[in-house]
C-alpha cells in the first residue's frame, strides 16, 4: 500500500535458547497512532530494536517508508524519532549539551522548538544528567524524539517512569503529532493507556502476533471483572441469562462475573434489585488474551 | 565552534581531562629521565657493571651499547618499555571503550537512532583517537626536546620525532585490535583481556627471540619489532617497519569495521 509507513514480513529473531520475535506481520499507515501491546518479555523491545536496526533479523524482512531498514538505515533514521525503553544518556554532558550534539548529528533541527518542548516538559536543561532523577532523564528523552519533527515516532514504553503531569504533557504532545500528520508506533503493556492514544493495535504474546485490531472494536469487545453487592436477596443465578457474561461466583446478595462487550443489559437487569456495591475493574492483559484469543494462538 | 559538532570532536571533548592529565604525566617523565641522565651517564661504575652484564641480559632490559650516549641511554629508558606500554595502555583503554564501553552503557542506542552508518560511528570515534594519541605524541616530544635543550644534552630530535611517531603507531596497531575486539564482542572486559594478553606475550616474545635460538623465527611476529627493532633513535625510521605498522592497523580497523556492520547490539 502506497502510504504505509512500517510493514513487516514474517520477522523472526531467536536468541537461542530464549525467543524473541516469530513471523511477525505488522502494517502501520501513516498518520496512525498504532500501539504495540504485550505483556513484558512478549517481543516488542525485539521488534523494535529490528525496525530501528541495531538488531538484525534471522528471517523475514521489514520496511519503512517503503524502504529496506538495513540497506536505509541513515535515510529512514534521518525521518524517525526513537525512544528506547531503557534510556541511557550521555551523563557527562547537560540536557542543553546533549540534545544540541544530536541536534547537530541530525541537522536542522529548529532550536527554539527545543527551548519550547523544555518549557512544556518544565525539563532544566542546564543541570547535567548525572543529577538527574530518572523521570527529567525521560523527559530529555521525549524532547530527542519530537525535537526534529519527525516523520515516524517509535517509542518503546514511553510513559514508563513519567508522573501524570508529564504523561498528560506526553499525551498531548501525541496528539498534536497525529494532527500534524506524523505516524506513531509505540509498545506498551498498558491497555487503557493504548485504548486511550491508539487508532489500532497489535498484540503480541509471547513473540507471536495474536491480532490486529481498531481500538474501537477493541474496547467494544470490553472485558470486565465485576462485582455486584445487593441489599436484599436476588436470584443470582438468573443473571447467567445475561449475554457475555460469564458468572464466576453467584451468592445471595453477591454476583462476581466477567463480561464481554456492553453492559447495558446487565445493568438494567440489576436495576431491578437494590444494589449496595458495584464494582468493574480492568482486566489484566493475560485474562484479555485468554478470553478473546485463548491461549498461545497464532493470529492468521 | 562547538565541540559537540560531531562525533570526532565530541569523542575528543569527552577525555579533554583525562588527555590533560596523560600530557602532564608525559612531560614530566620527559624532564624528570633528562635529569637523571647526566648522573647515570657520569657513574662510571656503573657504566663497568653494565657493560660487565652477558648480552643476554643486556638485551632483556633493553639493547646494547646502552648508557654510553644520549641515544643508548633514552633507547633504553623510557623507548623500550616505558613508553610503548604508556602508549598502549592508552591504546587499549580507549580501543575497548569506543564501541563496546557505550554498548554497555547502554548510550549506543540513542546514538546509533542518529542517521549515521555504523562504519561512519567507528571511524569517526577512532580518527579522534588517534589524534588524541598524536596530540600525546606531540606533548611528549616537546618535554623530551625541551628537556634536552634544557640540561644541554646532544640529542637529535628529528629521530626523536621518529621514535614517538613509532611508538604512536604502535598504540594506533593495540587500539584497532582492542577496537575490533570489543566491536565483535560487545564486551569491554573481554577486549581488554584479548589486547591485553597478547600485547604482554608479544612483548614477551619480542624480548627473548634474539636470544633464545628456538624463537628467533618468530621474532618478526610482535609488533615490537617493527617498533623499534631497529633503534629508530639511533638508526632512523626504517619505512618497512612503519608500513607494517600501518598494515597491521589497517586490518584490525577493517575487522572492526566488519565485526560492528554485523553485530546485533545487546540491549
Amino acid at each position: 500500500m502506497e502510504n504505509t509507513i512500517i510493514r513487516t514480513e514474517r520477522l523472526s529473531k531467536n536468541y537461542g535458547r530464549r525467543l524473541g520475535i516469530a513471523a511477525v506481520g505488522i502494517e502501520v499507515i501513516a498518520g496512525e497512532v498504532f500501539g504495540y501491546l504485550g505483556p513484558n518479555g512478549a517481543g516488542k523491545t525485539t521488534t523494535i530494536r529490528v525496525l530501528m536496526d541495531f538488531i538484525r533479523a534471522d528471517a523475514g524482512k521489514a520496511e519503512i517508508f517503503g524502504l529496506d531498514i538495513r540497506k536505509h538505515g541513515p535515510d529512514i533514521r534521518r525521518r524517525v524519532g526513537f525512544l528506547p525503553g531503557e534510556l541511557h544518556l550521555y551523563e557527562n554532558l547537560s540536557g542543553r549539551e546533549l540534545l544540541r550534539f544530536f541536534a547537530n548529528l541530525r541537522g536542522g533541527v529548529d532550536w527554539s522548538y527545543v527551548e519550547e518542548l523544555a518549557s512544556r516538559l518544565n525539563c532544566r536543561l542546564a543541570q547535567p544528567i548525572h543529577s538527574l532523577s530518572q523521570g527529567n532523564k525521560r523527559k530529555l528523552g521525549l524532547i530527542q524524539v519530537f525535537m526534529h519533527k519527525p516523520e515516524l515516532v517509535i517509542l518503546d514504553e514511553p510513559t514508563s517512569g513519567l508522573d501524570p503531569i508529564v504523561q498528560h504533557e506526553f499525551y498531548l504532545l501525541l496528539a498534536e503529532a497525529r494532527a500534524r500528520g506524523q505516524t506513531v508506533f509505540f509498545s506498551s503493556h498498558n491497555l487503557p493507556e493504548v485504548e486511550r492514544v491508539c487508532d489500532r493495535v497489535a498484540i503480541i504474546r509471547a513473540g507471536r502476533l495474536v491480532a490486529t485490531e481498531n481500538v474501537a472494536i477493541l474496547k467494544a469487545r470490553s472485558l470486565r471483572n465485576l462485582e455486584i453487592h445487593f441489599s436484599e436477596d436476588v436470584d443470582t443465578q438468573a443473571f447467567a441469562a445475561v449475554p457475555g457474561l460469564e458468572v464466576v461466583a453467584a451468592e445471595k446478595r453477591m454476583l462476581k462475573g466477567r463480561l464481554k462487550g456492553e453492559m447495558d443489559l446487565l445493568l438494567k437487569m440489576a436495576s431491578r434489585f437494590k444494589v449496595s456495591d458495584f464494582r468493574s475493574q480492568e482486566p489484566s492483559l493475560e485474562d484479555i488474551f485468554l478470553a478473546y484469543y485463548g491461549n498461545n494462538e497464532p493470529a492468521q | 565552534m562547538s565541540l559537540l559538532n560531531n562525533l570526532f570532536w565530541k569523542t575528543l571533548r569527552d577525555q579533554r581531562w583525562s588527555l590533560l592529565g596523560w600530557s602532564l604525566g608525559l612531560a614530566a617523565l620527559s624532564l624528570y629521565l633528562l635529569y637523571v641522565y647526566p648522573f647515570i651517564n657520569h657513574a662510571a661504575s656503573m657504566m663497568k657493571l653494565l657493560d660487565s652484564l652477558p648480552p643476554v641480559i643486556k638485551n632483556l632490559i633493553g639493547k646494547n651499547n646502552f648508557m654510553a650516549t644520549p641515544e643508548g641511554f633514552f633507547n633504553l629508558q623510557p623507548f623500550s618499555i616505558l613508553a610503548p606500554l604508556l602508549f598502549i595502555i592508552f591504546a587499549i583503554a580507549k580501543g575497548s571503550d569506543a564501541t563496546a564501553g557505550e554498548e554497555e552503557r547502554g548510550t549506543l542506542d540513542l546514538l546509533l537512532a542518529n542517521p549515521l552508518r555504523r562504519w561512519q560511528v567507528v571511524l569517526q570515534k577512532s580518527l579522534a583517537q588517534g589524534a588524541a594519541s598524536f596530540l600525546l605524541s606531540v606533548v611528549f616530544w616537546v618535554g623530551m626536546a625541551a628537556g634536552t635543550w634544557l640540561f644541554g644534552i646532544v640529542l637529535n630530535r628529528l629521530r626523536l620525532a621518529a621514535v614517538i611517531f613509532s611508538c604512536w603507531l604502535l598504540g594506533l596497531v593495540f587500539y584497532a585490535l582492542a577496537l575490533a575486539c570489543g566491536c565483535w564482542s560487545g564486551k569491554k572486559k573481554f577486549s581488554i583481556g584479548v589486547s591485553g594478553g597478547l600485547a604482554v606475550v608479544t612483548y614477551l616474545i619480542n624480548a627473548y627471540a634474539p636470544m633464545v635460538e628456538s624463537l628467533r623465527p618468530y621474532r618478526i611476529l610482535p609488533p615490537f619489532y617493527f617498533y623499534n627493532g631497529n633503534n629508530v633513535l639511533g638508526n632512523g625510521l626504517q619505512p618497512s617497519h612503519v608500513l607494517v605498522l600501518a598494515g597491521l592497523t589497517a586490518f584490525f580497523f577493517s575487522a572492526a569495521l566488519l565485526a560492528f556492520q554485523r553485530r546485533s547490539l545487546s540491549a
